[in-house]
Order: structure tokens, then C-alpha cells, then sequence
């Protein structure tokens, strides 16, 4: 029995448990049902979004919570998942028995969301953040739970709030194909912790998390990843295989993000930078930052965004010994391409170059409800046949 | 001329609730005797879990459809029903908080939080009594 079976199973035994009365027991839940189409059809998809037809796939789904207070200190809680992008399969995305030592301090252990960015840990959530999601250039991470422990610990500095957060963990998880083009593979998470700090005074947040890893991609034999890997091998281009290995590929992250939120205006800002000694799937280096402004008048919010993500990448031309046979060596005769160029366009399509401008407004039509539509415009710099514009809309609640 | 007058009606209607004063009351006991609005918004909104002197602090909401909730929410946390409950779901849907418990209206509140000596709750002004202490006024 993995942990994370072990910890659903112990909470709903809690749930289920003779002394935990009915009353005891809270239920609570959110929900998106938001539809939304892309500009033209195309087979790269961006934010799910991949063809001219109304979709409700990937910005719906709808989430269940029971939490029990086993006692004064110890409560239970799970938390299940159903998305559209995932044909409506029911995932757990928390589920942990949580120990309240102090008012201040608390340990978890279970099934946690990894807290990469600042709206990660209720990123389902949509009601409780401004955009139907979160910018995407920002918040794409191939996998974003964990099977572990963590502690939260709150402390005041006089008008200063703090919250602090460790964790421990690891977890298998599959790419999908709407992490970019390398998608569709299994992957491994171990020894991964990470530690969050987050200060609030007054309307101000400020968070800082650092994360690292070590992550295993395993591409399927046959893919163009997974030939690329052979050859590489064959040739002994040793330090470009590793590039391309993903193998227990050591990773840190770093995370800061600033919210200001009077009640009338709110502006955030964060920016992410990832590093592996390998690569990040993706680049040597990811970076991205987002900055959003919006405006609430009575029940509405008009909100406007800019994000980027910008990778850096190795130049594999440079770095592949020519002298060496492999580098001539012709693997698709049909087009002439050789090992050398097939391995600088693999770096160049795991290295993103995008932007977007999402323009947004949020209705607040009845407290628990309410009603979204964006406009992203998406662009690709390294790819104009990436360009997109998405458009979407719909409601988002909780109960 | 009818939709004036009754607009007008409403407005002056509104205007007349709004003006109800709002009580911050704790025990009697309590180790002081005054907290300002950043001190109970941090507490109510659950950033802080102690009240300035140290002392846990236990916060406890009117129940929804009460309007001094309504207003407590509006002029003291300054947020729109809407965004507290954003703002709440944040915190309950990642285990790291939940919100006051709703306990009832102000004569409710008002014996509750005599009775309990780190409880802190609001009540209508005009409710108020020696059983509880007024650590804060909203107007």
C-alpha cells in the first residue's frame, strides 16, 4: 500500500468511524464549468486549447471535500477531483490527516499539492482567484501532487503575518500532452522538498518558495525522444545524452510573487525561475513571470495580464563534436536530416519562447458564484504558427 | 416619477440599516481593552491566531441572512460577500484554515462570548451589556 492509498484509507476510515459523529464531519465543494474555443485548429495545444470547436474539456471540473475532526488536535480530509481534460476521472488531490501541536503549528501527512506557485495549492479552485486560470506560461508543471509530509507554521511579527511551509515527498506522475510537445510519458518525483514563506501586511502578500527534486522521465521506445536517446548513445555523445536523459535529473525552482489587493484594485505579479543539472523538460533553464492588474466596480472586476515565459537553451550545434560520425549521420532520409540537427531542434522544441495578453472580467453575480470570460492572445516567438487567440467563459463556484 | 420616489424610499431604507453601530465584544476578563481594526480583521480573516497580548483568540461569526454580518463583513474586513468567501476558500480547500464558526445573532453571540473567555464575536451596539466587553466600535 503506497502512502497515498494508505492516507485516502485512513481518512475516510476516520470519516466512517464509530466515535466521529455525522456533525462532525463537513462537506464542501467548488466546481468550473467554463467553455472555450481556440482561433483556428492547430496541433500544438495551448492551455488545452488545441482546435476551432467549443470545448468545456479543459477549464471544467468539479471537486468534493469532507473534512472530520477526529479530536481537539487531529482532523482528516480528502479531496476529489473530477476534470474534463482528464475524461472526468476522479483523482485524489488531497488527502491527509493534519495534527494541530499549537495554534500556530501543524504537521500533515498524506497526499498534498506540491505549493510550487502562489495560487497552486487551490488552483481547482477557480472561484477563489481572479482568472478562470492561472497564466499558463506560469503555471504549467508536469506534475503538481505529492505523497509526503509537510508543516505549516504561523507566527506575527507585530503587524507582519507569517506562514511558513515545509514539505517531503515523491510521486509518479504521466506528462500529458498539453505540457508542450514532449508529451505523453511517464515520470517519477523523488526526494522532493521544497519550503514556502509568506508574509502579509496590510493589502500586501509577499511569498517566496524554493522547491528541488530529482525527476525521472522515461519517454516510450519509438518516439522521436526516445530514438534520439539511442543514437546518442551509440555515438557516445555522452554529455548531450544527458541532456536528453531526464535520469534522476537533480532540479531546483525558485518562486516570488507579490499580491496587493485593496478590495477595489489588485495587482499581482510573480516569477518562477527552474534549473536542472541535466535540463528541465523543457530548457537548461525556465523562467517565466506574469504581471496582472484589475479593477473591481461593484459586483464586476476587469482584469488585464501580461505573462512570458522564456527559456534558455543550449546551443547543441556548438556543443556536438563534428569530428565525430555521428554527428553527419543521416536519420530520416527523406528529409536529410542529420543526428546534429535532429538534437538542436529536439533542444530548440523543449525551449519555450511564448507571451500572452489575457484580457478578463469577473462577475460576482451571487456570493458562491461567479460568472468569467477571457480573451488570451497567445503568442509564440520562436513559432508564429503557434499564434492562438483563446476565448472562454463560464461559472465558477463553491458550496 | 413612481420608480424615484420608490428608489429614493430604498435609499433612505439602506442608508438607515447601514447606519446600525457594530460592537466588538470579548469576555469581561480579557487582558485589555482595546483592539484596532487591523487587529480584528487579522484575526477574523484567520492571519492571525492570538489576539495582540498573546492570548488565543476563538472568533465566531453572526450566521448568514443576520445584516450585522453583512456590514461587519463590509466596513470591518472590507471585502464584498463575494470576495470574503473567495477568500475563504482558499484557506478550506487547502487545509489551512477554516472560517469563524457561524453561531447565531447578536443575543446569541452576546452569550456565547460571555461565557467563553477567549472568544471574540460582534454584536448590534444597542445589545451590548456589562456580560461582555466592547473592545472596538464600527460606525
Amino acid at each position: 500500500m503506497n502512502l497515498r492509498n494508505f492516507a485516502a484509507f485512513s481518512s475516510l476510515i476516520a470519516l466512517c468511524a464509530g466515535p466521529v459523529q455525522a456533525s462532525d464531519i463537513q462537506f464542501s465543494g467548488f466546481g468550473s464549468f467554463v467553455a472555450g474555443i481556440k482561433d483556428h485548429d492547430n496541433s500544438e495545444s495551448y492551455a488545452g486549447y488545441r482546435s476551432h470547436n467549443f470545448t468545456f474539456e479543459p477549464d471544467s471540473l468539479i471537486g468534493l471535500q469532507a473534512t472530520a475532526q477526529i479530536n481537539d488536535k487531529v482532523t482528516g480530509s480528502v479531496q476529489l477531483v473530477s476534470r474534463g481534460a482528464q475524461d472526468w476521472n476522479t483523482q485524489v488531490d488531497w488527502a491527509y490527516i493534519s495534527y494541530q501541536v499549537t495554534d500556530e503549528f501543524a504537521w500533515r501527512i498524506g497526499r498534498i499539492r506540491v505549493p510550487f506557485f502562489l495560487y497552486s495549492d487551490f488552483i481547482a479552485v477557480g472561484y477563489a482567484y481572479p482568472w478562470v486560470s492561472p497564466p499558463f506560461e506560469t503555471y504549467s508543471s508536469p506534475f503538481s501532487n505529492l505523497d509526503g509530509v509537510d508543516f505549516i507554521y504561523r507566527f506575527s511579527i507585530d503587524s507582519v503575518d507569517m506562514l511558513i511551509q515545509g514539505y517531503l515527498g515523491s510521486d509518479t506522475f504521466t506528462v500529458d500532452e498539453n505540457f508542450g510537445s514532449i508529451g505523453n510519458f511517464e515520470g517519477e518525483v523523488n526526494k522532493q522538498f521544497g519550503i514556502v514563506a509568506e508574509a502579509s501586511w496590510s493589502d500586501f502578500k509577499l511569498r517566496y518558495a524554493y522547491h528541488a527534486a530529482d525527476v525521472t522521465l522515461t519517454p516510450p521506445d519509438g518516439t522521436q525522444l526516445a530514438v534520439l536517446q539511442t543514437l546518442l548513445a551509440t555515438f557516445n555523445f555522452d554529455r548531450t545524452l544527458e541532456r536528453f536523459s531526464f535520469d534522476e535529473n537533480y532540479f531546483d525552482f525558485h518562486d516570488i510573487a507579490l499580491l496587493y489587493d485593496n478590495g477595489s484594485v489588485i495587482f499581482v505579479a510573480e516569477a518562477t525561475t527552474a534549473s536542472g543539472d541535466d535540463e528541465i523538460p523543457g530548457a537548461s533553464t525556465s523562467r517565466s513571470y506574469y504581471v496582472t492588474g484589475g479593477y473591481r466596480f461593484g459586483a464586476f472586476t476587469a482584469l488585464l495580464t501580461y505573462g512570458v515565459q522564456d527559456d534558455e537553451e543550449a546551443d547543441l550545434l556548438q556543443e556536438l563534436d563534428p569530428t565525430n560520425p555521428g554527428f553527419a549521420f543521416v536519420i530520416d532520409p527523406a528529409s536529410g536530416l542529420t543526428l546534429g540537427q535532429a538534437a538542436a531542434a529536439a533542444e530548440s522544441a523543449l525551449a519555450f519562447d511564448t507571451e500572452q495578453y489575457t484580457l478578463g472580467l469577473r462577475w460576482d453575480f451571487s456570493p458562491g458564484l461567479a460568472f468569467k470570460a477571457e480573451m488570451i492572445d497567445h503568442t509564440d516567438n520562436k513559432n508564429a504558427v503557434n499564434d492562438a487567440i483563446i476565448t472562454r467563459a463560464g461559472v465558477q463556484f463553491v458550496f | 416619477m413612481k420608480f424615484i420616489h420608490l428608489a429614493l424610499l430604498s435609499v433612505l431604507f439602506f442608508s438607515s440599516i447601514a447606519h446600525a453601530e457594530i460592537a466588538v465584544i470579548v469576555h469581561p476578563s480579557a487582558g485589555f481593552n482595546d483592539l484596532n481594526e487591523d487587529d480584528i480583521k487579522r484575526i477574523f480573516l484567520g492571519k492571525s491566531k492570538k489576539f495582540p497580548n498573546g492570548a488565543s483568540t476563538n472568533p465566531v461569526n453572526q450566521s448568514e441572512g443576520n445584516n450585522i454580518r453583512d456590514q461587519f463583513i463590509d466596513k470591518v474586513l472590507q471585502k464584498s460577500p463575494g470576495q470574503y468567501r473567495a477568500y475563504w476558500s482558499q484557506l478550506i480547500f487547502t487545509g489551512k484554515g477554516s472560517p469563524p464558526k457561524d453561531s447565531g445573532n447578536s443575543a446569541e453571540i452576546k452569550a456565547m462570548v460571555a461565557d467563553n473567555k477567549d472568544m471574540i464575536g460582534y454584536i448590534d451596539l444597542v445589545s451590548v451589556d456589562d456580560t461582555v466587553k466592547v473592545v472596538f466600535v464600527a460606525k
